[in-house]
């Protein structure tokens, strides 16, 4: 049987070589498409119609700063328990010296140029967990006796260490817990601020890089040893005067001030309702005279989908923007932008969703910046929302 | 074999670095049910889409099943299809190609002297390709529209002969196959979520094609025996297709099925008449004349405006110069030649979007086998669709269609000594 071999190379060459070199899309045609089957692009803009401004209880837990300080109104108090082992040979020695050192990390309205820190530590008897809130601090403590005052000589700045001395007797109370298994064994103190308005300083947390630590000297049989306390758990609470529901746009850190922006959507969810929306602006105008951020901290507000019309603090994790400054180098009437195209969405698609745009801190647990916005009431700053979406 | 081994290095890097079945065809795919394909095999498309009353052996009629009638041998083919297009809309222009399989079937007959036959076959019904950008909605806004998918044709065909020189026959087609219209908005700038809408549309349903051939008509206006003239008819049943429709929609929320529709797609009737005279088995001469009713057309109840009655003539011929081994290898070969011209079911902006199409074609032996017909064929297409006036697009089309075919004993009855 004879082929002929040359015939197949040449099909398959014609084959592989001619098939697909394709220049698309391409423009050409394409107003044969129905202008009805085109995506039209819409843009509109809503000013606020109402917002609120509240706070809450809430647990600040291990926040990745251990706050202490005040400045009016916030008070600021750190508590700090040890999860401590105590070698068995510590039961009988003599303690020489016990020192606390902690890593700031945080500072909000400290006066320029700093004044000295000074802060009380208080021993805390009632146990405590990360759990504990604002409201229920009372019932733990701390007790009212003062140990020690901190007087920090020195300007503080983002990882600066303070080191101060640490009552003994205290420590020989804690070994002795140890040493009797009968004992529940809590080692905790309370940092409270001593100064009035001397601003608020943040610590590292356990767990950090420079956790806070409790070194202890001591001496057996005539040779110095050593032991530090650097492992346990800290939270703060910051309360704050008075506790209020009020007109306006305010969020803060530590204690917890949220705001609720609302929109009405109902003017123009008609017309695009289950269009996409590509995206959605919030725009708030700041107040920076009321406002303060303190350094070592995110200058931003989250804004969350409101998850509730009666509970106030419940939030949509899923849905929510970032706002940062638009200008850094303005210093009156600063613009925050927020891209919130998701939470806007979901009001589009579920309109019994929209219960607002709940504001908070970005640190809302680790600080206590704060943040003031116009109002919807202002006529010329109140918060704008601009929507860009699309339809058929 | 140098040149050979050159020429595949070089195939290969040209096909490695071009975009294989890439958005490859013209925005009047949109419409409807896409472009409607006619195509009946390599030799009906190199002779101008015709064979409706060819009763060839050594080829499967796909276009008529009393065409079967005459088989001796069974026969088997596939076809790719290579299709270039030239897109004009007046302002701007550009070339898309793509390559694809075609069409695969496989004929044989059963009982000569009865005339009768089967074969299987798949082969496209209608096509949807199309990739097109609108840069015009808004500045920094881009909206591409993009389709693909299509009808396919598996169809069983059935031949038999009642009467000396009368043959009949149907073919049941089972029409199925989906599409895919997708859109997108895109804005240039960061922090804007792209528009994607998705319509995804699935049909399938059955359908007849009925067929006879006439043989006689030679005898009948006495003509020599070395001419040989048929004619043949076929009634396309048309179909009703049960049909889905899905819209997905992506939101930056989710990605929703924002609607379902199921309903029906009405496929109309048509029919088809067609001739062919046939000189000492050497030269064949067809022409066919092809109707639909595509005003009976309608997607979910609703026919649209854009899709109306269609038409189609065609002609073509074939030459063999020989059938002996012993003659040179060019006169072994198979010429065909063709046209057509199709007044497509398309009518947009009031006009009606025609084609004109010139076809040609060979077909070469494989084998120097007494006895073997397996041959490459080769058919090529080249037409115009439409105009660059009143805000149409003119399409040049080319397709190459390379096809493999052959024929055996398999399935043929014994003879009884």
């Amino acid at each position: 049987m004879k082929v002929y071999p040359n015939l197949f190379i040449i099909i398959l060459f014609l084959v592989v070589s001619i098939s697909g070199c394709s220049q698309s899309p391409t423009s050409v045609g394409n107003k044969l498409i129905p202008g009805s089957s085109k995506y039209s692009v819409h843009d509109t803009t809503i000013v606020a119609v109402s917002d609120t401004t509240f706070k809450f209880s809430q647990i600040n837990g291990s926040s990745s700063s251990i706050l202490v300080g005040n400045y009016s109104p916030v008070n600021a108090t750190a508590l700090l328990l040890f999860l401590a082992t105590f070698p068995d040979s510590m039961a009988t020695v003599q303690i020489d010296t016990a020192e606390l050192t902690l890593s700031a990390d945080y500072g909000w309205n400290v006066p320029f140029p700093p004044t000295p820190a000074q802060f009380e530590i208080k021993e805390v008897l009632s146990s405590w967990s990360s759990t504990v809130t604002v409201d229920s601090v009372l019932s733990f403590g701390p007790t009212n006796s003062p140990l020690i005052t901190i007087t920090n000589q020195d300007t503080l700045s983002v990882g600066r260490t303070i080191t101060t001395q640490f009552d003994t007797s205290l420590v020989r109370k804690w070994i002795n817990i140890y040493t009797d298994t009968l004992l529940p064994r809590f080692f905790s103190i309370a940092l409270v601020p001593r100064t009035t308005n001397g601003g608020i300083w943040g610590f590292s947390q356990f767990g950090s890089g420079s956790p806070p630590n409790l070194e202890i000297i001591y001496e057996k049989n005539g040779v110095k040893d050593s032991v530090s306390l650097n492992v346990g758990q800290g939270t703060f609470f910051a309360t704050s005067n008075p506790l209020q529901l009020s007109a306006g746009i305010q969020t803060q850190g530590g204690i917890s001030v949220y705001s609720i922006v609302k929109f009405n959507l109902k003017p123009v969810s008609d017309s695009i309702n289950k269009v996409i929306v590509n995206n959605a602006t919030l725009l708030l105008t700041l107040k920076n005279s009321q406002s303060t951020i303190g350094f070592g901290a995110a200058d931003s507000v989250t804004a969350y989908l409101a998850g509730s019309a009666t509970q106030l603090d419940s939030v949509g994790a899923t849905y929510f923007g970032y706002g940062y400054r638009k200008d850094t180098t303005q210093k009156t009437n600063s613009v925050y932008t927020f891209n919130i195209t998701s939470l806007i969405q979901q009001w589009i698609n579920t309109p019994s969703t929209n219960f607002g745009a709940e504001l908070r801190e970005v640190d809302a647990t680790s600080t206590v910046n704060k943040h003031v916005f116009y109002s919807s009431k202002d006529s010329t700053y109140a918060p704008k929302l601009t929507i860009t979406y699309t339809r058929k | 074999m140098k040149t050979a081994k050159f020429l595949l290095l070089l195939a290969s890097v040209l096909g490695t670095s071009c975009r294989l079945f890439a958005g490859d065809g013209s925005v009047y795919s949109s419409f409807g049910v896409g472009d409607i394909l006619t195509y009946a095999g390599n030799r009906s498309a190199a002779m101008g889409g015709t064979g409706v009353a060819s009763l060839t052996d050594g080829y499967i009629n796909e276009l008529n099943p009393a065409g079967l009638g005459q088989l001796t041998r069974t026969q088997y083919s596939g076809d790719f299809q290579y299709q270039g297009y030239g897109l004009n809309d007046g302002t701007a222009s550009t070339f898309l190609s793509s390559g694809n399989f075609q069409s695969a079937g496989i004929a044989f007959p059963v009982y000569s002297d009865y005339g009768i036959g089967f074969a299987f076959s798949i082969t496209p019904f209608s096509r949807r390709a199309y990739d097109a950008i609108d840069n015009e909605v808004s500045a920094g806004v881009i909206q591409t529209f993009s389709g693909s998918g299509g009808l396919s044709s598996a169809q069983f065909g059935f031949s038999f002969s009642p009467a000396e020189n009368l043959y009949f026959g149907v073919t049941t087609h089972y029409l199925f196959g989906n599409y895919d219209d997708v859109q997108q908005l895109e804005y240039d700038s960061v922090g804007y979520f792209t528009t994607n809408g998705d319509k995804n549309i699935s049909m399938n349903g059955f359908a007849f094609t009925f067929g006879g051939v006439f043989a006689g008509i030679d005898k009948a206006l006495g003509l020599s025996t070395e001419k040989h003239m048929n004619i043949g008819a076929t009634i396309f049943s048309g179909s009703t297709l049960n049909s889905t429709e899905q819209i997905y929609q992506d939101f930056t929320t989710s990605k929703e099925t924002t609607d379902v529709i199921t309903g029906s797609t009405k496929i109309p009737l048509g029919y088809a008449l067609g001739l062919e005279y046939d000189v000492r088995d050497k030269i064949i001469l067809t022409g066919d004349a092809q109707f639909q009713q595509w005003s009976q057309f309608s997607y979910m109840g609703v026919h649209p405006s854009e899709i109306q009655n269609s038409m189609r003539f065609g002609v073509g011929a074939e030459f063999l110069p020989t059938r002996t081994l012993a003659e040179p290898y060019y006169r072994q070969v198979t010429y065909r030649a063709g046209g057509y011209v199709n007044e497509s079911y398309l009518k947009i902006n009031g006009e009606t979007i025609n084609e004109y199409f010139i076809t040609g074609g060979i077909g070469v032996p494989i084998f120097s086998t007494p006895g073997s017909e397996a041959r490459i064929n080769i058919g090529l297409e080249y037409g115009i669709r439409g105009t660059t006036s009143n805000g149409l697009e003119r399409d040049s089309i080319t397709r190459l269609t390379i096809s493999l075919s052959g024929s055996d004993t398999w399935f043929n009855p014994p003879e009884v000594q």
